[in-house]
């Protein structure tokens, strides 16, 4: 350990403002956030690499010639891309997670609300880093953002502002929105850190079942510090985003001819230039986040109406959750209601942007936003709300399956009544409505069983292993450590043999992917055999 | 730690379970879809292909709204008739389709040009194709290709003529002949098919050309899948002769009117206005005799009962063909032991009111022979068709047309439709409560979809909350 407490000596690493973290915690959903920061990273490098080269006023030709030309430019532009979407994913599943916890109450409010205020930001950049390409997909997604501004008069003024001479081909305006917004992410970014080290990380609702969920002084300082433990845990967490970062987008192009439902997912590469006559041919379609609003907009032909759904009413939502439910209560039984939104907001996200994707730019009369909405939200409202009720135990895996079997029939019955009204459709519909009632009151007992369980105090937990079988296990983590080194070193030693550009090119990202990969893993099991008891 | 037996059964019962349910709730979408967006009722009677649509069992049917689309998006003649109504029924022994479409515009008198080439002295509209290049597109004649001729506003000149749109160059094959109108777009005279593909590829193909004199006959068609499962794409190719044709320095990948299913065929039945209506006044083909000319079109194609009809086409992965008949549109799809089966499929044809009204009429049962290339068709089996219509007049031929966006299910049912409509005949005191096809067929499949998703997604994710919270 000499090397190790040397660097803690020379750097104070004890005297960092970083929470101490109990052993729980080193699971990889309570590190969510780091994933975020760890992709915010990885985007921030490659595209400061990508600065190097691009000309805003060649938006298009500059990429060409950074895909063809530069030497991995391709690489670094896929995995920029893929960086960005990799950010937002695990944003969204950061502040779901987070939103289940109740981590958004006291006393952390304020980090919370930093957070949503980042992911409007992050969807801003992405918007704009997706329209520098100045493809037809590009040049089609800023048309509709500003055909969106506009037709709010007040707000016209804002189209130069915003993206000044873009459509004249000078992207020079949104590439320096694109950058300050990234600066202010990070800014953000900072505080929002810097707020989550102070409250510390979420703890366990068996430690703590109440806001505020934050553990004392004295609880803090029997955890783990900061270095040596988190810092290894974190580096692979870091190691393996960026692989995933690095493999996927760099494997994904060499897929050709991908069906177009699948484009807007899964090609990394530009679309033709809007001025080319292959531009005809072309689907449009917005940046996958965007799907989803893209969808509302086919809802209405009033801008304010799209914008009150689509943008301004859940954001709303997210900034004052933690005012709305104020109650101290993290355990989702007793925040049904909140529950039940958080369910509907995931499913409306993702419904609305497979429809965008399935049905870009059809319109859709009210009765089939019923017929596509009313579902989930019945099941949702009926499941959160029912699910406590009766006291006796009649605990079993057959009824979470019971359950789920008849959610489905009740949903289904439910779509048959809608699309065919009859007596039949009618009576099977109130036949399996019953059946849903009555399987969702034999879960009850599970959930009342465990909450009373949770409520004694339990014996410590019992989690550690048979000294032996553990000894076995870390054996194996060592020997998988030294093939993962071994792998990583052959694939790092050929890695220079692939062309700089060209059509193989991409295989450097893959290579180079996998290898932060199998270092990310190997880091984690050594994490395994050192720390785990 | 080893599992008991019991438990390992319990696991084994808890998967299948689940299994099945999953199963069972994508079974429910179809269940909501069970009856056919295109119900064939059973009925008493015959056709009557003379007066179509006046047989008095048709006033018992519903029609069926279908909405049509343009099979190319980018060209703007194509997709021009904007729905198709239908109605379809069955009298045990033959099946019986009725289509309805507004056409304000009738063609009248325009050969199909494929039976226009069988007849020496064949005249007047439809002959050949005129293409109306992409406004914009330009030309220039190279001088320096010496053994090239082109013809530009009916003059000679040597040299080989280059299109240009947008900076993408197209050279033309050697004889090529163009029109220039005095707005500056481009007219192509009945060039070889494969440059529509090019044209087409390149963005400058907006369209076949049509005026008050110069227009295409009226077609009607109805697609039946042959391949298995479910089909999703009803398209075809456009592209050369055959796939892989070479054609003046380009290398065509598919031929025109291969289906784009892959792995899959179809059979068609093609009615056309010029040449299978049997109008002696407006059909050309049927005013000049051209069906009883053995000598034209090479097999004895006899009508039994002077009726029209519809050509059996059959098209599959790899090319267009024609079902048991000398090739007259198409190459014949087995080239031996043909018996000229042109009056296979029977049709009957009138135009009324700015309305063309066709009737197909076909047994259900196929003569062996046949059975690889067109359905037998029987109760209890669910077929996917896809109808599409062409108005001539109005520059739609070929592969520019309107058609369904996508395969609908038909069957042979054995209900009594519903009587919504106030007909005078007394209304059917039957209890059945089969719902208006008309209303399944208005909920488009990608709504069902997207619901299925969000129920799914709302139940994952309760189970999973409870799961994770449960601890």
């Amino acid at each position: 350990m000499g090397v190790s407490e040397w660097f803690k000596e020379r750097l104070g690493l004890d005297d960092l403002p970083f929470f101490r973290t109990p052993d729980y915690m080193y699971k990889v959903e309570y590190w969510l956030g780091a994933l975020v920061a760890g992709s915010f990273i990885y985007t921030v490098i490659s595209g400061l690499i990508l600065l190097l080269y691009y000309n805003p006023e060649a938006g298009y030709s500059s990429t060409e010639t950074l895909i063809q030309e530069v030497p991995y430019g391709s690489v670094v532009l896929y995995s920029h891309l893929y960086g960005a979407y990799a950010m937002i994913i695990l944003a969204y599943v950061h502040m779901f997670r987070n939103y289940f916890d109740g981590a958004y109450k006291k006393p952390r409010e304020l980090l919370w609300i930093l957070g949503v205020l980042m992911l409007v930001l992050t969807l801003g950049t992405a918007f704009l880093g997706y329209s520098l390409i100045g493809d037809a997909l590009a040049t089609s997604a800023v048309d509709v953002g500003e055909g969106i501004i506009t037709s709010i008069p007040s707000l016209s003024f804002l189209i130069p502002i915003l993206f000044g001479n873009y459509d004249a081909g000078d992207y020079g305006r949104v590439l320096a929105w694109h950058i300050i917004l990234v600066a202010l992410i990070g800014v953000l970014f900072m505080l929002h850190f810097f707020m989550a080290e102070h409250y510390g990380m979420m703890p366990s609702k068996k430690e703590k079942n109440k806001a505020p969920a934050v553990y004392t002084k004295e609880e803090w300082q029997k955890f783990n510090p900061w270095w040596p433990r988190n810092f290894v845990y974190m580096t692979s967490l870091v190691f393996m985003t960026w692989g995933f970062i690095l493999l996927i987008p760099n494997a994904l192009a060499y897929l050709n001819g991908l069906p177009q439902e699948l484009n807007p997912f899964l090609n990394p590469k530009p679309a033709p230039p809007p001025n080319s006559p292959a531009a005809a041919h072309i689907t449009t379609y917005p940046p996958w986040f965007f799907l989803f609003l893209y969808k509302i907009a086919d809802f209405t032909s009033d801008v304010v109406v799209f914008l009150l759904i689509g943008v301004i009413i859940p954001l709303i939502y997210l900034l004052l959750v933690p005012f709305i439910d104020r109650s101290p209560y993290l355990d989702l039984k007793k925040r049904r209601l909140f529950t039940a939104f958080g369910i509907l907001m995931i499913t409306y996200l993702i419904q609305t942007t497979i429809w965008g994707d399935l049905t870009p730019g059809v319109e859709i009369p009210v009765y089939q936003q019923v017929i596509v909405y009313l579902p989930p939200a019945v099941i949702t409202l009926a499941g959160v709300f029912l699910i406590p009720t009766s006291r006796k135990a009649v605990a079993s895996p057959y009824g979470t399956l019971g359950f789920l079997v008849a959610s489905l029939l009740f949903s289904g019955s439910l779509v048959t009544l809608v699309v065919s009204p009859s007596a039949l459709t009618a009576t099977v519909f109130a036949l399996f409505a019953v059946l849903f009632l009555l399987a969702a009151r034999s879960l009850t007992p599970v959930a009342i069983k465990v909450e009373k369980q949770s409520q004694q105090p339990e014996p410590q937990p019992v989690v550690s292993e048979s000294p032996r079988n553990l000894e076995v296990k870390k054996r194996l983590a060592e020997v998988l450590i030294s093939l993962l080194f071994i792998m990583s070193v052959v694939l790092a030693a050929q890695l220079w043999t692939i062309p700089a550009t060209g059509y193989a090119s991409n295989m450097f990202g893959v290579d180079l992917g996998l290898i932060f990969v199998m270092l990310g893993e190997a880091i984690s099991l050594y994490h395994y055999v050192v720390y785990r008891k | 730690m080893s599992l008991k037996l019991s438990s390992k059964a319990t696991i084994a019962i808890v998967v299948a379970l689940m299994l099945f349910s999953v199963v069972m709730a994508f079974e429910n979408v179809s269940l909501a879809q069970t009856s056919p967006q295109i119900p064939v009722y059973k009925v008493v009677g015959s056709a009557d292909l003379s007066n179509p649509g006046t047989a008095s069992y048709w006033n018992n049917i519903p029609w069926i709204n279908i909405s049509l689309t343009a099979n190319i998006p980018n060209a703007p003649t194509s997709g021009l008739t904007h729905y198709l109504l239908v109605k379809a029924v069955w009298n045990g022994s033959w099946l019986f389709i009725l289509e309805e479409w507004p056409s304000p515009n009738p063609a009248y008198n325009a050969w199909s040009a494929a039976a226009g080439a069988l007849y020496p002295s064949a005249s007047g509209p439809g002959l050949f194709r005129i293409i109306e290049l992409t406004p914009g597109t330009t030309y220039t004649v190279e001088n320096n290709y010496t053994n090239y001729v082109s013809i530009v506003n009916g003059k000679q000149v040597t040299g080989r003529i280059v299109f240009n749109y947008s900076g993408i160059t197209l050279p033309a094959p050697n004889g090529t002949q163009i029109y220039v109108m005095p707005n500056g777009t481009i007219l192509l005279y009945h060039s070889l098919r494969p440059m529509e593909e090019l044209l087409y590829s390149d963005g400058m193909f907006y369209g076949y050309y049509a005026n008050s004199t110069w227009y295409y006959p009226d077609r009607a068609a109805i697609m039946w899948y042959l391949g298995s499962g479910t089909p999703t794409k009803d398209g075809m190719y456009i592209g050369g002769k055959y796939p892989g044709q070479q054609f003046d320095g380009f290398t065509l990948k598919d031929a025109g009117g291969s289906l784009v299913q892959q792995g899959g065929s179809a059979n068609i039945w093609m009615w056309v206005s010029g040449a299978t209506w049997n109008n002696a006044t407006y059909d050309p083909a049927f005013k000049a005799n051209l069906w009883e000319n053995e000598s034209l079109t090479g097999l004895p194609y006899v009508d039994p009962g002077d009726h029209g009809f519809a050509v059996p086409l059959y098209t599959n992965n790899t090319n267009m063909y024609e079902v048991d008949t000398s090739g007259i549109w198409y190459a014949p799809v087995a080239s031996s032991g043909l018996n000229g089966s042109l009056f296979f499929i029977w049709t009957g044809a009138k135009y009324v009111d700015g309305n063309w009204i066709i009737e197909f009429a076909r047994p259900l049962a196929v003569p062996p022979a046949y059975e690889p290339y067109m359905p037998n068709i029987t109760v209890g089996k669910t077929y996917y068709v896809a109808f599409a219509v062409w108005q001539g007049p109005l520059g739609e031929t070929l592969f520019d047309k309107s058609i369904t966006p996508s395969f609908l299910t038909l069957q042979l049912v054995t209900t009594p439709p519903t009587t919504t409509t106030s007909t005078t005949s007394t209304s059917t005191t039957s209890t059945s409560t089969t719902s208006a096809p008309s209303v399944s067929s208005s909920i488009p499949s990608t709504t069902l979809d997207v619901t299925l998703v969000g129920v799914v997604i709302a139940i994952v994710a309760l189970i999973a909350l409870y799961v994770v919270y449960r601890r």
